[in-house]
Formats: structure tokens, C-alpha cells, sequence
């Protein structure tokens, strides 16, 4: 069995077939009424309100490997992957792993999808202690949706 | 002995429908039933029977299904009207008394407990008013606990589900010796600490620009 074939079964599992075409149906429906950056916004407030119903579980926590720790066990239970945190470059570095967005809203969608993690991220920080000035962005191209890459540092132009 | 072939045909017959009266008249569902079916007639239909006539009190308070209701609502029993329709229950209650056993306090303050805050009844128990007052502290109403609105977070779900489900994954919680950063960590540096650091950047970052023009405005000036 192909890493391919295993990863296809994995894609299939992710999300539940009761939502999988509606939220297809909801991002293509969207897809074709706004543009990628409006779209990466309204994604960005919806990963923001995400974190906000999750801010009790990271409030105490103090440390990068703590942040790590508490985000894992957060995602894993929501089945939505795992994490990696690194700091380097004047930057924390967040790789998010298997994370089911392309799988809910199509491969295509991820360019704006990913906005929901940006989202999430800078919310999780900011109610940790970090200013505005620091923001969460997706770096990297992210093809499929497996491994997602993000940087909380100093906008970047 | 059963003999079926003979008895079974007998009573079959019997069931089939009887023609010849149903030539002799066609009128009426029930009446052509009975015709073609002679066991309709043992279960004679009851006929309704006529309304009684109503009454002219009774006519002045028939609202018929089809007169449109009033869109304002009827009014509901003031809180006054009611005090003032138990009182006067109480007093009848107590002038039945006074026929009788003079009742207890007890009794009589179980019946005061039914009454609205401040509401004074008046009793002629002893030929002397009883002024029943209730405690105004006994009429704060708790609000119902559905009132109050439930926690559907996502944060809670996961907690209960660490209670029932998978108590292994639980949620990092802060550790009781908060207190003391030092222990938390382990030598770790904390996390507003490395935001500031990013953050000091921020401020760090414009200086070189500054630095580099008043530099070349003093090499100019030289």
C-alpha cells in the first residue's frame, strides 16, 4: 500500500459524510461569489471565534513546549492533527499537521482556508500576553493540506 | 359432528348480498347498506340526538368556533383580584370557624402562605380582625435553573468528555505552583517573554534606518 493510499484513506476519515458535501457545496458556493482575500478574512474571524470557545484550555499555559503540548491535545481530540512549534528567525514556527481543511472544503480552497488557522493561531497568542504587532501567517505552499506551515513574528511584507 | 360442506354453504348464503331488496329502493347510503347486507339492520345507526335549547344566560356566553377571537388577549387574573378572591375565601373559612373550633396558628399560617406580599386579610376570628402579612423576604422568587444560560463551548465539551470518556487527554491545566515560574518552566524561557522579545523588534527594527541617515548626514556634513 502506496503513503498515497494510506493518505487518501486517512482524507476519507476526516471529515463526516453527513457534512462532507455540505461544506464542499458551502465553499464552492462561496468560492464563487468573493474574492480569495475577502474569503482568507471571513476565514481568519471564523478560526478567531473558533479560538475564543477554546481560550479556557491555553489560558494557564506558560512555556513554547506547554503552548505545544496543550495545542496537540487540543487537536488530536478534535481530530484535527497535531502540531509542531519551533522558534527560530526571530519567529515561532507553526507546522500544522494533518489538518482536515482541504478534506472539508476542497483542495482548491486552502489559499483562503487557511485563514481559519491564521485565525486561530493569533487569537491563541494574543490571549497568551502577545501584542498586535505580531501576527500569525501561512507560509509555504500548501498543496494538499497535510502540512501546513505558519509564522507568528513581525508582519512580513 | 362437523359437516362442513353443507353448513359452511348454508351460512355463506346467508352473508351474500340480498338483491331483491335493493330493486326495491335505492335511497340512502345507510338504506342500500342494509339492503345489500341484512346484518346492517341488527346494528341500527343512532341518530343524533337534538341539542337542548340553550338558555339565555347560556346564549350570552356561546362564542361560536367561527366568530373570530378578539386579538387582544383576555386579561389574566390580576394578582390583586386574586388576594381579594382568597381573602374572601378565608374569611368565609373563618366565619365557619367561629361556628366551630377556634383554629390554630399553624393552620392559619398555612393558609396566610397562599397569600400575595402585604395583602392584609381581615378575619372576624374572636370578633377581633386578624391582620395576616406575610414576610417579604419569603416571596423572593428563584430564578429557574433552565434560566440560565448553558455552557456549550467547545472548552466544556472537551472537559466533560475528559471526565466520562478519555480521562488520559486531559487538558493542560495551570499547575498549583503558578506561583513560581521557575518550577513551571524548568529553564524554559516563558512565553511573554519571548513575545516581547518579538515584540522588541518591532522597535529595534526602525533604529538602523535612523542611525544609517544621521550617520551619512554627518559624513555629508564632513
Amino acid at each position: 500500500m502506496t503513503t498515497n493510499n494510506l493518505q487518501n484513506y486517512f482524507r476519507g476519515q476526516q471529515v463526516s459524510l453527513q457534512w462532507s458535501p455540505v461544506l464542499r457545496a458551502l465553499a464552492a458556493e462561496m468560492a464563487s461569489h468573493s474574492e480569495t482575500r475577502d474569503l482568507r478574512r471571513l476565514f481568519f474571524n471564523i478560526g478567531e471565534r473558533f479560538a475564543k470557545d477554546t481560550e479556557g484550555l491555553f489560558q494557564g499555559v506558560q512555556t513554547i513546549s506547554q503552548l505545544r503540548d496543550s495545542l496537540n491535545d487540543f487537536w488530536f481530540r478534535t481530530n484535527w492533527g497535531w502540531i509542531d512549534l519551533n522558534e527560530a528567525d526571530e519567529a515561532i514556527f507553526i507546522t500544522h499537521h494533518a489538518a482536515p481543511l482541504a478534506e472539508a472544503f476542497g483542495d482548491g480552497t486552502l489559499e483562503w482556508g487557511v485563514g481559519l488557522l491564521e485565525g486561530f493561531y493569533q487569537s491563541v497568542f494574543n490571549v497568551l500576553g502577545a501584542s498586535d504587532t505580531l501576527v500569525v501567517q501561512s507560509i509555504g505552499d500548501n498543496v494538499d493540506g497535510m502540512r501546513i506551515q505558519l509564522r507568528f513574528g513581525l508582519q512580513e511584507q | 359432528m362437523f359437516k362442513p360442506s353443507h353448513d359452511l354453504s348454508a351460512l355463506f348464503r346467508s352473508l351474500r348480498p340480498n338483491e331483491s331488496n335493493s330493486r326495491e329502493s335505492g335511497s340512502g347510503v345507510a338504506t342500500q347498506a342494509e339492503q345489500h347486507w341484512p346484518l346492517f339492520k341488527a346494528v341500527e345507526p343512532e341518530k343524533p340526538k337534538t341539542p337542548p335549547l340553550l338558555s339565555v344566560s347560556e346564549r350570552e356566553h356561546w362564542v361560536s368556533p367561527e366568530t373570530p377571537q378578539s386579538s387582544v388577549p383576555k386579561p389574566a387574573l390580576s394578582l390583586h383580584e386574586l388576594s381579594d378572591k382568597m381573602s374572601k375565601g378565608l374569611e368565609n373559612m373563618s366565619g365557619r370557624d367561629n361556628k366551630s373550633a377556634p383554629r390554630s396558628d399553624a393552620v392559619r399560617r398555612q393558609q396566610h402562605d397562599s397569600l400575595t406580599p402585604g395583602h392584609i386579610a381581615k378575619s372576624s376570628h374572636n370578633g377581633q380582625p386578624v391582620v395576616l402579612t406575610k414576610p417579604q423576604e419569603n416571596h423572593t422568587f428563584l430564578a429557574p435553573a433552565a434560566s440560565q444560560s448553558p455552557d456549550f463551548s467547545l472548552a466544556t465539551k472537551l472537559s466533560k468528555a475528559d471526565t466520562f470518556d478519555r480521562p488520559s487527554l486531559k487538558a493542560v491545566t495551570p499547575p498549583s505552583s503558578f506561583e513560581n515560574p521557575q518550577k513551571v518552566t524548568g529553564g524554559e524561557e516563558l512565553l511573554k517573554s519571548v513575545f516581547t522579545r518579538l515584540e522588541r523588534k518591532v522597535q529595534i527594527a526602525p533604529k538602523p534606518a535612523g542611525n544609517l541617515s544621521a550617520f551619512l548626514d554627518r559624513l555629508g556634513k564632513r
